[in-house]
């Protein structure tokens, strides 16, 4: 039995990484906050390099896997052989592949999307001119389901807790399912069928003749319900994961007043969670905006792709619009995950994104 | 509700079809007895037409959602196996496609594929699919790491039948859950291509196709958008409830009630010694829903400056005594005692928080979940003097900085701006001891403060409790499986098993197995590891 | 068979820039069991990984049961096989260590019949080792959460030795149990000891419970073996600072006080 006895301590740091993660998360780590954020802003920088880079290369595969002959298939059943011509020269379709893909990234980087078939501008500049509509009534809904879907949730999961007043407990799960599961374009068309056709309150659709703020109300409304009903469902859940954990037993503990015991120590937990799946939640929100827009007649990037794919098969705004409300729903995890990082800075250790 | 979907989907279009189909005399007709629901524009009733489309619409969700189950796990369980570079790309991928917008997704693959309920029903079972592969890549991972399933690769078993012995099994109820959430989805957003033109093409119809014709005739027959809308709504609850049945199905959650101290009508209690700072008589826990008892009759006293152990295994009631006596009772149990008195205070009846937390402080087994891991260590172990009892914020500070000096925290001041995950276990529990020590409480319940920790670090946070106890003069209620701790540190000790107390030992520094009277005690005893030296310094020690 | 079931020489390992393991030396002859003490972070656990040959070395040699360990991924998938046979491991955790689908005795098939698990072609010798670690042959039908944490910790014994080992590494096996479950565990393990004269590689943080059943202990701190001995000398005669201090703090130890 060999032994080297030898009392030299070599720098050690946590545990075997190979361990449960458990043991590991109860090692210290011996990171400055500053550095935190730093490889956080570095690694999220590096990811959003690389998603907008998948984004291109998917834009640009959209157009090459229609089956057929792509540009026959664009041009439509009854276009002459000099419109189909027209398209592939359009589209480079007559280019060898490698080339193609090089002409559509050095243009892509240019801000150059190709030409609208239809209207014949610059399809970004089209995609451009929606982008801000679509921001608009997002942004508000993100604002509207966050405050609301967080307050609701957190006082129907005080009040229940622990089983309390289990009527409101059955109340709020059938309420919020309900409107949570709802699809926005039937809210928004009972939206319209009730304030616009019924009460007249409000305009059912977008028109230069109202205000932008008061044509927004029910688009913003549409979109922002079933996530109020979303969030506070989690919000409530999460509620109750939360005041069963030891550190608010601890607080309990110090017999806490309830304000400071609930503002304080548990709402910034419940925070972390909730804003984690909010991200999620505005995903989605962005996928029924393009639809609800539609409803309502909204001049945004839904109305935009869905009339370039229904009717013009103006590829060419598609691809824009695509890479525009990637781009965009990228932008929005961002900016959640950093108001995140603020909050409870243990996530930016995190691996996602 | 499902079943009732099933039925319609079923019978309608055998009945109906005609109906749904065939023209009659009065198109865009409003609410009328032959047409409950209006007309469409070629005089179809719209009663008909919704209840007919629900096949349609209800198969097109199903082959979609089976095909991103499909889809989805196969991708999941295939990056797992694949080599590791492949994995990481494939993760990589699988989280580029959840990141975006199902609806998108769907909307770009429509785009590809043409207009139509198949490509419809294809875009929206490739979206839904990136949901499924990241689910099953996230499980495997989880399972991945199980020792079981470590064990059984060590063991030789092939990655594929691992797959299909250990993982698929073991995440049927998550992904069934996934299911019902995922049928709900596709549901709703092939209703949503078919409601902008990209799904159904007429005159196949669906839900979605009948609801975008109602609404683009809202003001002339608005009454037109409520078959399709009450369907909608009525299958995604039914999904919903589906759902949400199988996750209540997978963690069931207990009822509970809230918790309850009760004094006994008997209770007839004796005077108590000068000295005696808490007195508990027959105090019995009992858990509400079950009806068992956890704790049986224990009675016990701890004097002043006096440090009582409670040692037992899991399940002694040891901890829910100690809860008791912090008055922290958990949720859906009900304790019944004679008396729970601390220092003059009747802890039965109600007594204000101040109050308590000048009396009481305590300290728990895990130092890494009893912090708040969302505040620095300043601003929670303060927030006790401050909002509890009452001092200035500087105060509060400079109290607790001192205290951190006193359990021998390096760089104090510094700890006070850190967050618990910055510490070691060990310097948590210091931290705990020092919040502890700032309240100048009279009773300090320590409920397996050591349990958690290295040996070494062990002796140093006993060290910490036995010098509160010597210089403040604070009493300790010692929680432990530990005999040889327990020993260590107690003047006195009660042994518990099963909710009651079987012993209680006076002499600690001569327990032995001859000494004490209790089989359980005596076997408790045997069964604790002592290390045996020969050292020639302790010869003669008592063993 | 000749020379030492367990020689390990100047063991090194990193993960990324951080060493864990660092000129570990061990030596173990067939039948005897060492006990690896240290605490969180000592590198104890890692050691077992190698030795089991899931973690590769980065300095040294590793030969367990005249198989050079570091050579293992490069050889044959069969010799590698071979050897994990060969070289068994207990895990820590009686109730993430069985699958919560699968019967004891498909669990046990497996470990006989890795590729095929046919619990009825091998239920006499599965019979035969439920019974041998305490349990009633009958409990092959039934699924691990029918069982307390100590059956569950017997199980997987079981199911280490049923393949007939050279070596058992055995890590943290009784630091989830009760004292009293614990006692129990380790009576089994002493008299399946004598009874099949394993090597064994016993990894604990508590030094009373290695003490207990190894023959010779090595003390790890910091990735490193500071000191290493027979149980007898090691425990009596504590050579190292470290050693002194962790024997110091058992709370049943002469030595301990809480000053």
């Amino acid at each position: 039995m060999n032994s080297s006895v030898d009392a030299s301590i070599a720098p050690s740091g946590p545990g075997a990484p190979g361990g449960p993660p458990s043991a590991a998360s109860r090692e210290p780590r011996a990171s400055s906050l500053a550095g935190a954020w730093r490889r956080f802003l570095v690694r999220r920088l590096v990811g959003l390099v690389v998603n907008l880079a998948l984004l291109v290369v998917v834009t640009f595969v959209i157009v090459r896997l229609i089956p057929g002959d792509p540009a026959a298939a664009i041009a439509g059943e009854d276009a002459s052989q000099s419109q189909v011509d027209a398209v592939r020269v359009e589209l480079g379709l007559d280019e060898p592949l490698p080339e193609q893909f090089l002409h559509y990234v050095v243009g892509v980087l240019h801000g150059d999307f190709g030409t609208s078939f239809h209207y014949q501008m610059p399809a970004l500049d089209l995609v451009r001119a929606a982008a801000p509509y679509t921001i608009t009534i997002a942004f508000a809904s993100l604002v509207v389901f966050l405050v609301l879907g967080l307050a609701i949730g957190a006082a129907v999961g005080i009040i229940t807790r622990g089983d309390r007043h289990r009527w409101l407990d059955h109340l709020f799960n059938v309420g919020a399912g309900l409107v949570a599961s709802v699809p926005a374009y039937v809210q928004a068309t009972l939206l319209i069928a009730v304030f616009a056709v019924w009460l007249a309150w409000l305009p059912p659709a977008y028109s230069p003749a109202y205000g932008l703020g008061e044509s927004a109300v029910l688009p913003v409304a549409a979109l922002s319900l079933g996530c109020i009903a979303s969030v506070a469902r989690i919000t409530r859940r999460e509620v109750a994961v939360v005041l069963e954990q030891d550190y608010m037993r601890s607080a309990r503990g110090w017999r806490l007043p309830s304000l400071r015991l609930y503002a304080k120590h548990m709402m910034p937990n419940v925070l972390t969670t909730a804003l984690t799946l909010s991200g999620i939640i505005l995903t989605a929100l962005l996928g029924s905006a393009l639809i609800v827009e539609a409803v309502f007649a909204w001049p945004g990037l839904g109305t935009t792709t869905v009339q370039a794919i229904a009717q013009f098969k103006d590829y060419p705004v598609i691809r824009a619009a695509v890479f525009v409300i990637g781009a965009i729903s990228l932008l929005f995890t961002l900016v959640i995950d950093i108001v995140l990082g603020i909050l409870d800075p243990r996530t930016l250790g995190d691996s996602r994104g | 509700m499902l079943g009732v979907l099933v039925v319609v989907a079923v019978v309608a279009p055998l009945v109906l079809h005609d109906a749904a189909t065939g023209l009659s005399g009065d198109a865009n007709s409003g609410s009328t007895g032959a047409h409950p629901l209006g007309t469409d524009g070629l005089g179809r009733d719209m009663l008909a037409r919704t209840l007919v489309a629900t096949r349609q619409t209800l198969i097109a969700a199903t082959l979609s959602t089976a095909l991103a189950a499909v889809l989805g796990i196969g991708l999941g369980v295939a990056t797992w196996l694949a080599p590791r570079r492949v994995r990481e790309v494939g993760l990589r991928l699988i989280e580029f496609w959840v990141s975006y917008p199902t609806l998108l997704v769907a909307i770009i693959v429509a785009a590809v594929l043409g207009q139509g309920l198949g490509p419809a029903v294809v875009a929206i079972g490739i979206a839904n699919a990136g949901g499924f592969a990241r689910l099953t890549a996230n499980l495997v991972a989880g399972l991945a790491a199980r020792e079981y399933v470590v064990t059984a690769r060590l063991m030789g078993v092939p990655p594929g039948r691992i797959a299909v012995r250990h993982l698929i099994p073991n995440m049927a109820e998550p992904q069934l859950i996934l299911v019902a959430q995922a049928f709900a989805g596709a549901l709703v957003e092939l209703s949503g291509l078919s409601f902008i033109g990209l799904g159904a093409q007429s005159p196949a119809f669906d839900w979605g196709a009948l609801l975008n014709e109602g609404a683009s005739k809202i003001y002339t027959n608005p009454v037109l958008i409520v078959g399709p809308s009450v369907a909608l709504v009525f299958a995604s609850l039914a999904a919903l409830f589906v759902g949400d049945g199988l996750a209540a199905a997978a963690n069931p959650r207990t009822n509970t009630s809230r918790s309850r101290l009760v004094r006994r009508a008997d209770a007839a209690a004796e005077p108590l010694e000068a000295d005696v700072l808490l007195a508990v008589d027959h105090l019995t826990v009992r858990h509400d829903a079950s009806g068992r008892d956890l704790v049986s009759d224990v009675s016990l006293r701890i004097r002043r400056g006096e440090i009582l152990g409670i040692v037992g295994e899991s399940g002694s009631g040891k901890s829910v005594t100690a809860s008791v006596v912090s008055k922290l009772l958990a949720e859906g149990l009900t304790a019944t005692a004679a008396r729970v008195e601390l220092s003059g205070a009747d802890l039965l009846g109600r007594v204000p928080g101040p109050e308590l937390a000048r009396r009481v402080a305590m300290v728990y087994q895990d130092p890494g979940t009893a912090l708040n891991p969302a505040l620095t260590l300043g601003n929670q172990l303060t927030d006790v003097l401050t909002s509890t009892l009452g001092s200035s914020r500087r105060d509060a500070r400079e109290n607790l900085v001192g205290h951190f000096r006193d359990v021998l925290l390096t760089d104090p001041e510094g700890r006070m701006r850190q967050y618990p995950h910055q510490l070691s276990g060990g310097m948590k529990q210091r931290a705990m001891i020092a919040s502890a020590m700032s309240t100048r409480a009279e009773l300090l319940v320590a409920d397996e403060p050591t349990t958690a920790l290295d040996v070494t670090v062990q002796r140093e946070v006993l060290g910490l409790i036995k010098r509160m106890n010597t210089t403040a003069g604070t009493s300790v209620l010692f929680i432990s499986h530990d005999l040889g701790v327990v020993r260590a540190l107690c003047d006195r000790v009660l042994v518990m098993k099963d909710g009651r107390i079987v012993e209680t030992i006076d002499d600690v520094a001569h327990m032995t197995t001859e000494a004490v009277r209790h089989p359980y005690t005596r076997q408790l005893l045997a069964a604790t590891p002592v290390v045996h030296t020969s050292r020639p310094e302790v010869e003669g020690a008592d063993r | 068979m000749s020379g030492p079931m367990i020689d390990v020489v100047d063991l090194g390992v990193s993960f990324g820039s951080t060493r864990v393991l660092h000129d570990v030396s061990l030596r173990l002859e067939t039948g005897q069991t060492v006990g690896v003490v240290g605490e969180s972070g000592s590198g104890k656990s890692t050691l077992a990984k190698v030795l089991v040959g899931i973690v590769e070395p980065d300095a040294g040699e590793v030969v367990v049961a005249n198989t050079d360990v570091r050579r293992l991924g490069r050889r044959s998938r069969r010799a590698a096989q071979d050897y994990r046979r060969r070289v068994q491991m207990v895990p820590q955790d009686p109730f993430s260590s069985l699958s919560p689908r699968r019967t004891i005795g498909q669990t046990l098939a497996e470990a006989l019949d890795p590729a095929r698990a046919s619990v009825r072609r091998h239920e006499d010798r599965i019979a035969a080792w439920l019974e041998r670690v305490g349990l009633p042959a009958d409990a092959m039908g039934r699924y691990p959460h029918e069982f307390s944490g100590g059956q569950r910790q017997r199980v997987a014994i079981a199911r280490s030795l049923i393949v007939e080992p050279s070596v058992v590494i055995a890590d943290e096996i009784t630091s989830a149990l009760d004292v009293s479950v614990q006692a129990q565990i380790l009576d089994l393990i002493a008299e399946i000891k004598a009874g099949l004269g394993l090597t064994m590689v016993f990894i604990s943080h508590n030094l009373a419970v290695v003490q207990r059943v190894s023959d010779v202990v090595a003390v790890m701190y910091r990735g490193e073996v500071v000191e290493a001995g027979p149980v007898e000398q090691i425990y009596a005669d504590p050579r190292h600072w470290y050693t002194r201090q962790l024997l110091d703090a058992d709370p049943g130890a002469p030595g301990f006080s809480l000053g």
